[in-house]
């Protein structure tokens, strides 16, 4: 895959948005950064985007709990959309439940389950891995 | 002519000391080894018979005896025909009483006229015969009536055309809390809540159209308490004197399900609990590894630490909460 321009945070712990973001930003991995706190809110937004695909992110970084919609919601309304662009969508949770593990991979969308904590390291390994 | 070699003991009872000799003459042709005895008058029968240590064979029983009369004579030997057999001897004039005498439990009746040593001995061994295997047939089954009483599982024969109760085992009148008396004017709808009647009748409606002979379920039943308990229902159809019955097995089995429901609630709690380390627990503990890394690695500013340990503070209060929630789902498990 080409070079990541916009990486997009959807989860609703600052603390973990906080980490994610200076992870990324120290690593340089990336330009650009979208953060959501829910997955309907990224949903909505998402969706406002892909008018301009160009300005999609390039890969998700996605919660699994959270408030309102979930990340399973999300995923489930996310991939009924035809994307103009290729997105990487990665799990980033901290569950270390085995039955998450097993649904995740029911997703041929999802291209990668991150256990917590992350950093930029471990962010560019798995990355790595998919070339 | 046959010989039998076998010693029968043998009670006579015959007033008139003619027909004694001639009786003991037929019996002596064929049985060689026959041990008689002789009693005069009923007086003396009594005495043999309930002497213990007398043990016949079979009696030979003249009707007219001087100190008896002859519907006397049936009533006080009737109950000395279920310990041996007896085979009455008569006159011409006697025979519609002698007939009656075989519904009474008497062996056979002989007509003293028509008697030959060979009428006698194949009604003596006839008579010998019939009584040890009519024995054997009751001891059987009075050991399918102690299976049936002796059960500790509650058993009872009910009507399958009314639903009266027919037969109650000593388990059901013990678990039930009814007599046996009150069980016998009782339909199977007396031991069941009112609410549940409609399903019960449906039940067996369903059971007679199906015409099986085998039936289980598990059913509500109601003690005389009125303590509700849960039954597991076995049964077979049966003829019950000449009805259609089903003999039933009840095993009450509230205990166990009782069980059962509380190992599946502390299955559910478990899951919950096991729910809550891999996801709740893990959230903060996760945020906890990260910013440690963040310090260790990152180049941070006065303000971003400020900012972190805001996070680790937070996170710690967090994992204090969710074991203090843990130990509380626990506590009913313990």
């Amino acid at each position: 895959m080409s070079k990541i321009d916009t990486v997009c945070i959807i989860d609703d712990d600052p603390a973990h948005v906080y980490i994610t973001k200076k992870e990324l930003k120290m690593s340089g991995l990336c330009e650009t950064i979208l953060v959501y706190n829910n997955g309907k809110e990224a949903y909505d937004r998402l969706i406002d985007i892909c008018s301009n695909p160009e300005n999609l992110p390039d890969l998700i970084l996605l919660d699994l709990n959270m408030p309102i919609w979930d990340g399973w919601d999300f995923l489930d309304e996310f991939t009924k959309i035809k994307v103009e662009k290729e997105i990487l969508i990665f799990i980033v949770t901290s569950s270390i439940d085995p039955n998450d593990f097993r649904r995740a991979e029911s997703y041929e969308r999802v291209s990668d389950f991150i256990v917590k904590p992350i950093s930029a390291s471990k962010l560019r390994v798995e990355l790595g891995k998919l070339h | 002519m046959v010989i039998d070699n076998h010693p029968y003991k043998i009670l006579i009872v015959e007033d008139n000391s003619g027909d004694y000799l001639l009786a003991s003459d037929y019996i002596h042709d064929i049985i060689i080894n026959a041990e008689l005895s002789h009693a005069k008058d009923f007086k003396e029968a009594q005495n043999f018979l309930n002497n213990k240590s007398n043990t016949f064979d079979v009696v030979l029983l003249d009707l007219s005896l001087p100190d008896i009369d002859k519907e006397a004579l049936f009533v006080e030997t009737q109950s000395f025909c279920q310990n041996l057999p007896i085979i009455v001897l008569t006159g011409f004039s006697d025979t519609d009483l002698a007939i009656r005498s075989l519904t009474m439990g008497f062996s056979d009746y002989l007509i003293k006229d028509h008697i030959t040593s060979t009428v006698l001995y194949k009604s003596i061994v006839y008579s010998i015969e019939r009584f040890r295997i009519f024995r054997s047939l009751k001891v059987l089954n009075q050991r399918y009536m102690d299976l049936f009483h002796l059960s500790p599982i509650p058993m009872w024969v009910y009507d399958l055309e009314t639903l009266t109760f027919l037969n109650v085992n000593k388990a059901a009148v013990k678990h039930y809390g009814y007599a046996k008396d009150e069980f016998l004017t009782m339909t199977l709808k007396d031991i069941r809540p009112e609410e549940d009647h409609e399903i019960f009748m449906q039940t067996i409606l369903n059971n007679k159209k199906q015409a099986a002979n085998y039936f289980g379920n598990t059913y509500r039943h109601l003690k005389k308490n009125g303590e509700l308990i849960y039954v597991e229902i076995r049964g077979n159809v049966i003829d019950f004197e000449g009805r259609k019955a089903e003999i039933v097995l009840a095993t009450d089995i509230t205990e166990k399900l009782d069980y059962i429901k509380a190992v599946e609630n502390q299955n559910i709690r478990l899951k919950d609990i096991a729910w809550t380390q891999s996801h709740v627990v893990r959230a903060p503990l996760s945020r906890l590894m990260a910013i440690i890394d963040l310090v260790k690695n990152g180049d941070l500013d006065v303000a971003e630490k400020e900012e972190l340990l805001g996070h680790v503070l937070e996170s710690a209060n967090e994992i204090d909460d969710i074991i203090r929630d843990i130990s509380e789902k626990t506590k009913p498990l313990i």
